[in-house]
């Protein structure tokens, strides 16, 4: 739509768009990056999509705790190790 | 009349409340040498190992740097102080990377038990969960790569390989607000489908950056890649995830129960 807003290319803004969403460094200035967003409705849109992934990937992936269980055969195993460690290093 | 009342009711009172005196100081006595404790798995070891030298256990939090004189006692000190509060974390990376509770337990535990052999290597300072991460990481890898085949990811992906698959896709402005519209109205489940169809290597990048939020350097080390490589791995991973929910939105008419068609790439509202 708009291949050169403030001579940068739309295929390297739309390259470097999923670092700059997640604020990261990349291949494109982050400021002009900014500049192009605000006059290349395209890339814009580009850059609502991905940050749009973002949040259905977050809100998809509920954390819910460990059941009881599995801290208790964690700690089982853990300390099956530290009797294996001890026996093998008599030393320690 | 009033002062022989008095007297007696003191007398009846002193009788009664001696005893009392004597049965409470004996159970203050009983408090002060056997106060039942909660165990840590330091003092249950020390009473299977006959080891009573649990008191020492306490470490400064600001030490730094591989513990190679640490004493088993408080490296295992360390680790429930340290390590074990990661575990709903590390559990529920592993129930999004296995989708089964059986097999999410089975890897916490390999993880966790990985994490406590190497737990000396492991210095205070540097990011914790980040190093967990990494040991599960590589844990369902190893198990995947066992039980299935590897999934198809060229090692050699550089940034130009995306962004030469970038400019061939080319889709009109117009589809953008539709389908960000039909994002928002996907479930749960639906988005879980498709990143578990996404390739693993992917997944896991857009996993550790928009579920547990580490930076691009963070998950670099997760994943034992340059930055370079999560930073394309996330951007095709998204693509990817991107691709098969729009697939699925159109597909199965998703859009249409809401009432929104797409039709040439315009959004069209049915108020029917």
């Amino acid at each position: 739509m708009s291949p050169h807003v403030n001579s940068v290319p739309c295929s390297q803004v739309q390259a470097a768009l999923s670092a700059y969403v997640d604020g990261e460094p990349c291949a494109v200035e982050h400021n002009i990056i900014h500049h192009h967003l605000d006059a290349c409705p395209a890339c814009l849109a580009e850059s609502e999509v991905i940050q749009l992934i973002k949040v259905v990937v977050a809100r998809s992936c509920c954390a819910e705790p460990a059941p009881e269980r599995v801290r208790a055969r964690v700690i089982a195993q853990i300390t099956r190790i530290q009797v294996q460690i001890t026996r093998s290093e008599p030393g320690d | 009349m009033v002062t022989n009342a008095t007297s007696q009711m003191d007398a009846m009172s002193h009788v009664t409340i001696i005893p009392k005196i004597i049965e409470l100081s004996a159970s203050a006595d009983s408090l002060n040498h056997d106060v039942p404790k909660a165990k840590s798995i330091n003092e249950v070891l020390s009473s299977i190992m006959g080891n009573s030298s649990s008191d020492d256990v306490q470490l400064p939090a600001d030490v730094a740097g591989p513990k190679h004189n640490e004493s088993l006692q408080e490296r295992l000190a360390r680790f429930e102080r340290d390590a074990i509060p990661h575990l709903d974390t590390i559990y529920a990376g592993a129930l999004r990377m296995t989708r089964n509770p059986a097999d999410a337990e089975d890897l916490v535990q390999e993880t966790f038990a990985k994490a406590y052999r190497a737990f000396d290597q492991y210095a205070d300072g540097t990011n914790l969960k980040a190093w967990l991460f990494r040991i599960l990481t590589n844990t369902y890898i190893n198990i995947y790569r066992k039980k299935q085949r590897a999934p198809i990811v060229n090692p050699q992906e550089t940034i130009e390989d995306w962004q030469m698959a970038l400019e061939q896709r080319n889709s009109p402005t117009a589809m953008r607000s539709a389908e960000t519209e039909a994002l928002e109205l996907l479930p749960n489940d639906v988005i879980n489908s498709a990143l578990q169809a996404v390739p693993i290597e992917y997944r896991d990048a857009v996993l550790l950056a928009d579920v547990e939020g580490f930076s691009y350097k963070e998950i670099a080390e997760i994943m034992d890649t340059p930055v370079g490589t999560v930073m394309s791995r996330l951007h095709r991973g998204r693509k990817l995830l991107r691709d098969k929910l729009e697939n699925y939105a159109i597909e199965n008419g998703y859009t249409n129960q809401n009432g929104i068609t797409k039709e040439n790439g315009i959004t069209k509202v049915d108020h029917s």
